[in-house]
């Protein structure tokens, strides 16, 4: 793929040179890779395991702050879900499913089949939760210009009713942390299947506005028509975007592109919100789209350059040595490296083979999705994100404060993020090291892993030029 | 004739974004309006008459400018002046052009526009007023058999004038009370009655005293074309992205049929005239709650087919059914859960009332993806633009996406009980929890920071594939750069190596196995394929009833997995779906979520010893 057509960064002004660094946040729960939905159960959260070893051996974790999260409460996940629904799975689990009390709860929140019960059920939710909500705690402390939760991005959840292998929406309760500092918040989801429950969540607001990529027709969960854009208050600030099968890179990216720029450019959330699930990937084991690991991370690349505050999150994605492939290299994507394509050395190296190798190629098959579609599907999205108010009115009322100046208080909140910069101070002094071993190197290892750094270095050093450059 | 609901929007639009004063003309904008309808169908057929069956006048008319002639307008103007010979005669088309709205240099324009579009009309009436009105009515009788004589277009003339009538005759009488009559249309209208009188005479036996003729009163004159003609306006109005063309109109002919099956001639006629009112009165004020809600489709049934809405959406439907779907083949899940109507969340203000929903139907509209890839590929989609209105922009864009637009939807619902409680204000000063930062493990901190030598490679590095080993590429190959690679790693991690449980993943767990075990679960994973829909985990926790659940699916997933991927990456490579358990049985998962025949398994607990109890699941 042609990396100027696809990697390039966002045309707003108030966005500079994609490569500069961010201040990365990651959560991981070490025993996450060993829950366990059960025998011939697509979701694996063993994916999530294998991906972070991957990042490790790639050494990313030196450019990232990396955190276990703390786990949700029951009051916390409260915040979106319904009290019954919490204390339901709260205390089912597979030796009291068949109680009494417990049976006839199973349809009613739709557990049982996709969502079954398995030991640690809530301890899982508890640490996808607590992850995310750690995720939009960092952001709104301005910890972190980015934050990446692999264990999170479950979109199907719903406020009572577990969906598609999701029990608990990690996704609302993060944002729902975000909305107590920032006024607007993007939802972007490019999981193959529509991220429903977030839709549904927050589609009566206008101060979050949802996005979601996926196939439609004859397919899980059957929501995201393109009709769909939300009601009341939040009309206009739901989008879909209905897809057939075969989505490659190339359209994927010449629709996601100009859509997101163009939701950024009227829309101008304070906070972004990425669902990266997996399964869009081409050769997924549920999914039909065919996308390479480059084409799903440019999505990311892209949303990075704007310098807003991001949240990355995981999600689908049923063939689980893409998905750790994916993840690792969004990952870099985030610290801003190019990891070489041999994969190095892990614990679960023999998961890639035979190839051995970070990327996989899109597998030969039709794209069902016609270029002359996609760009009357693109005008069509234009054509409703130009119904927004370009200046939004968000409903917005600080509580007047006894102490503090009203005006200044204002502004302050209104303008938009300062880019937030790499400063050079690492989390550990490990950044400046870094550099050195390379350079040594550098005779013998004429890599990708090369020009970035070398790119980074340069952009520290025009850290300072490019603040006055673009307020 | 795609154009036609366009200038039917159209001009109803105009005449109703006028200013006036509700109470008074309410009444009379809706005659004018019909009349409108009825002119309208008169210059349709007129239109046909001129020029041929096929229609290639762009409607509505552009002056130069690009500025459109509300025909009905200017048909009343030339009318009152005297007709377009006497118009032409005197040198009024500058007249006509002021009365039609425009300045007096419009007038040669307007000329040219009544000379294309209208003239065949008056023609029309000119030999109406010759004729004798029971010559009329037996050429009317002779046009119902079917056959499209001259008598069509009289007798709906007639109709017109009728309704044109009696505009003005309210509209004198509202001016006789002194209400306010100063909407231009009324005027023209009455005016238009004056300088008619003649048709009085000639009207004779239809009473123009009568105040309560309506549109329903039409007599039994229309044919089956101008009931078509009607058909295609509500197509119009309706906004529907229809497959235009042949399918559409053997739809209409099919449904005109069936509903001469059940329905009377004249009943019929009166309905139709009913729904385009119906409609039209929709379209104008989707949230009139006079309008009430209609049921849902389940319900159709219980209702007549004279009810008109129900009508209306019949013929939607079967305009927008292909006869070759399978109505029942999509009916899934999807609708069946369905949990709220969409007139719940369509409109702020629509509370509980349902605007004659396109979504409605379009939700039933059971497209096979087949026949949507051929829609796509259609050449012929292209034509489709003019009727593809209710996509919401007007843009150009809309023909090949009509197959997303028709497709179905599943509801989203809306309540408290579904959507999130949005924190009212951000927050001034924000706190948060500090128990959401989690545990710091990485950066190390003081504690487990240890300065090493060890040459770590830069980031993102990759592998080598430089080594010295025997047999290069082996399993013992890898497994010998891996440990070295682990090495170095847990010098690198410090203490996060093991907090990130590094020292539990992959071949390491597999150092608390003795040999008999490893080839015990191996074996009992062999016996127990899952195509035979069996669970090899009841096997195997009853065979390791020391080892806790967690430990054994740990196993699985670091050395079982491993070790057959590694197998079958020398073996089979050609074949390698087979990271997962169940790999021959990815299709099972096509649905993803509706066939989940597999039992609800346990994985191991996350709180249990080795020395857990284990359960028959």
């Amino acid at each position: 793929m042609d990396s100027s057509t696809v990697d390039g960064g966002a045309s707003l002004p108030s966005t500079g040179t994609d490569a500069r660094k961010r201040r990365v946040s990651y959560f991981y729960e070490p025993t996450i890779g060993d829950y366990y939905y059960g025998q011939g159960h697509p979701m694996k959260p063993h994916r999530i395991r294998m991906a972070h070893n991957l990042i490790v051996n790639y050494y990313l974790h030196r450019r990232m702050e990396i955190s276990r999260p703390f786990p949700a409460g029951e009051d916390d996940i409260r915040r979106f879900h319904s009290p019954d629904y919490v204390d339901f799975l709260a205390t089912v689990s597979p030796e009291t499913l068949h109680d009494h009390t417990h049976s006839r709860h199973l349809k009613r929140f739709n557990v049982g089949e996709d969502c079954p019960v398995f030991d640690g059920l809530f301890g899982f939710c508890q640490a996808s939760a607590g992850g995310s909500i750690g995720a939009a705690v960092k952001l709104n402390r301005q910890d972190a210009d980015i934050t990446i939760n692999w264990a999170g991005g479950l979109h199907h959840a719903k406020k009572s009713e577990a969906s598609g292998f999701c029990y608990v929406n990690d996704i609302v309760l993060g944002i729902l942390e975000l909305l107590k500092v920032h006024k607007r918040v993007l939802y972007i989801d490019i999981d193959i299947h529509h991220g429903d429950g977030v839709e549904e969540a927050f589609f009566t607001t206008d101060r979050v506005m949802t996005v979601s990529f996926h196939k439609f027709g004859d397919f899980f969960p059957g929501t995201g028509h393109i009709k769909d854009i939300g009601a009341n208050q939040g009309k206009y600030y739901a989008l879909n975007v209905p897809l057939h099968d075969g989505m490659d890179d190339d359209s994927f990216g010449r629709l996601f592109r100009p859509t997101i720029q163009k939701v950024m450019e009227v829309y101008q959330p304070e906070a972004v919100v990425l669902q990266c699930g997996a399964d869009s990937l081409a050769g997924d084991r549920l999914g039909c789209f065919n996308l390479s690991v480059k084409g799903h991370a440019a999505c990311l690349r892209y949303l990075r350059s704007f310098n807003v505050p991001l949240m990355v999150l995981g999600g689908g994605g049923y063939t689980i040595r893409n998905v750790a492939r994916c993840w690792c290299y969004e990952t870099a994507v985030a610290v801003g490296v190019e990891p070489e394509n041999k994969l190095p050395y892990n614990e679960y190296y023999e998961y890639f083979g035979p190839d051995y190798t970070l990327h996989v190629e899109p597998i030969p098959m039709e794209n069902l999705n016609s270029p002359r579609d996609l760009e009357k599907m693109r005008n069509i999205l234009l054509e409703q994100i130009s119904q927004l108010p370009h200046a939004p009115s968000v409903p917005f009322q600080t509580t007047p404060s006894t102490t503090e100046v009203p005006e200044e208080k204002e502004e302050n909140m209104d303008r938009r993020p300062k880019p937030r910069i790499w400063n050079g101070d690492g989390y550990e002094s490990d950044a400046d090291e870094d550099e050195k071993p390379r350079q040594r190197s550098s005779d013998s290892n004429l890599t990708p892993v090369e020009s970035s750094d070398m790119r980074d270095v340069d952009d520290q050093a025009n850290a300072d030029d490019m603040v006055d450059d673009h307020p | 004739m795609a154009g036609w609901s366009k200038r039917v929007d159209g001009s109803s639009l105009t005449s109703f974004r006028k200013p006036e004063n509700p109470k008074n003309v309410v009444k009379n904008k809706v005659d004018y309006d019909n009349a409108k309808l009825l002119f309208i169908e008169v210059f349709t057929i007129c239109l046909k008459e001129a020029s041929g069956s096929l229609c290639y006048r762009p409607l509505p008319p552009m002056l130069g400018d690009g500025k459109s002639v509300d025909l009905f307008k200017l048909y009343l103007v030339v009318r009152k002046n005297g007709g377009y010979q006497r118009v032409s005669e005197n040198g009024l088309w500058g007249l006509v052009g002021m009365d039609c709205g425009f300045d007096s240099s419009y007038g040669m324009a307007l000329k040219l526009v009544y000379v294309k579009y209208l003239g065949v009309l008056e023609k029309w009436v000119l030999r109406v007023r010759e004729t004798d009105v029971s010559s009329v009515k037996s050429k009317v009788s002779k046009c119902d058999l079917g056959s499209d004589g001259d008598g069509v277009p009289m007798d709906v003339e007639l109709d017109l004038k009728k309704v044109l009538m009696k505009i003005s005759d309210e509209k004198a009488k509202d001016g006789d009370n002194g209400n306010g009559v100063d909407t231009t249309d009324g005027d023209e209208a009455r005016d238009f009655d004056g300088l008619n009188g003649s048709n009085e005479k000639f009207d004779g036996q239809s009473n123009l005293d009568n105040n309560v003729i309506t549109v329903k009163d039409i007599d039994e004159t229309r044919s089956v074309v101008y009931d078509k003609e009607h058909l295609k306006s509500v197509k119009g109005r309706e906004s529907v992205s229809v497959l235009h063309g042949n399918g559409t109109d053997e739809s209409l002919t099919k449904y005109t049929m069936v509903e001469e099956d059940c329905v009377s001639r004249k009943r019929k006629r009166e309905s139709y005239l009913d729904m385009v009112k119906w409609v039209s009165e929709v379209a104008k004020k989707p949230c009139d709650l006079a309008i009430g809600t209609l049921p849902d489709r389940s319900k159709w049934k219980d209702y007549g087919a004279e009810v008109v809405w129900k009508q209306v959406l019949l013929v939607r439907d079967d305009m927008l059914l292909k006869k070759d779907v399978d109505p029942c083949a999509q009916q899934s899940i999807w609708q069946i859960k369905q949990k709220m109507h969409p007139s719940m969340y369509d409109d702020n203000s629509g509370s509980g009332r349902l605007r004659c929903s396109q979504r409605v139907l379009s939700a039933k509209d059971h497209l096979k993806k087949r026949r949507a890839m051929q829609f796509l590929a259609s050449p012929s989609s292209s034509h489709n633009d003019e009727d593809q209105a209710d996509v919401p922009t007007g843009s150009s864009a809309e023909s090949a996406i009509g197959f997303w637009w028709k497709q179905r939807r599943k509801r989203i619902p809306v309540g408290p009980q579904f959507q999130a409680d949005i924190p009212e204000s951000i927050e001034e000063i924000y706190e948060s929890d500090s128990k959401w930062l989690g545990t710091g493990i990485w950066p190390l901190g003081k504690r487990g920071k240890k300065r090493t030598l060890v040459d770590r490679g830069p980031i993102g590095k990759g592998r080598q594939d430089i080594c010295s080993c025997n047999t290069r590429g082996s399993y013992d190959c890898v497994k010998c750069h891996i440990s070295e690679k682990r090495r170095k790693l847990k010098i690198d991690l410090g203490s996060a190596y093991c907090e990130w449980k590094f020292d539990s993943m992959g071949e390491e767990v597999a150092l608390s196995w003795s040999r008999e075990e490893e080839h015990k679960f191996q074996d009992i994973v062999k016996s127990n394929p899952l195509s035979e829909e069996k669970s090899f985990w009841n096997e195997v926790f009853k065979f390791f009833p020391n080892k806790s659940r967690e430990s054994l699916v740990s196993y699985y997933f670091n050395v079982f997995l491993l070790r057959r991927r590694a197998n079958q990456n020398r073996t089979n490579a050609g074949n390698i779906d087979s990271d997962d358990d169940e790999s021959e049985y990815g299709p099972r998962f096509d649905c993803f979520g509706r066939d989940a025949k597999y039992s609800i398994f346990r994985s191991p607990s996350k709180n249990t010893s080795g020395s857990e109890v284990v359960h028959e699941s």
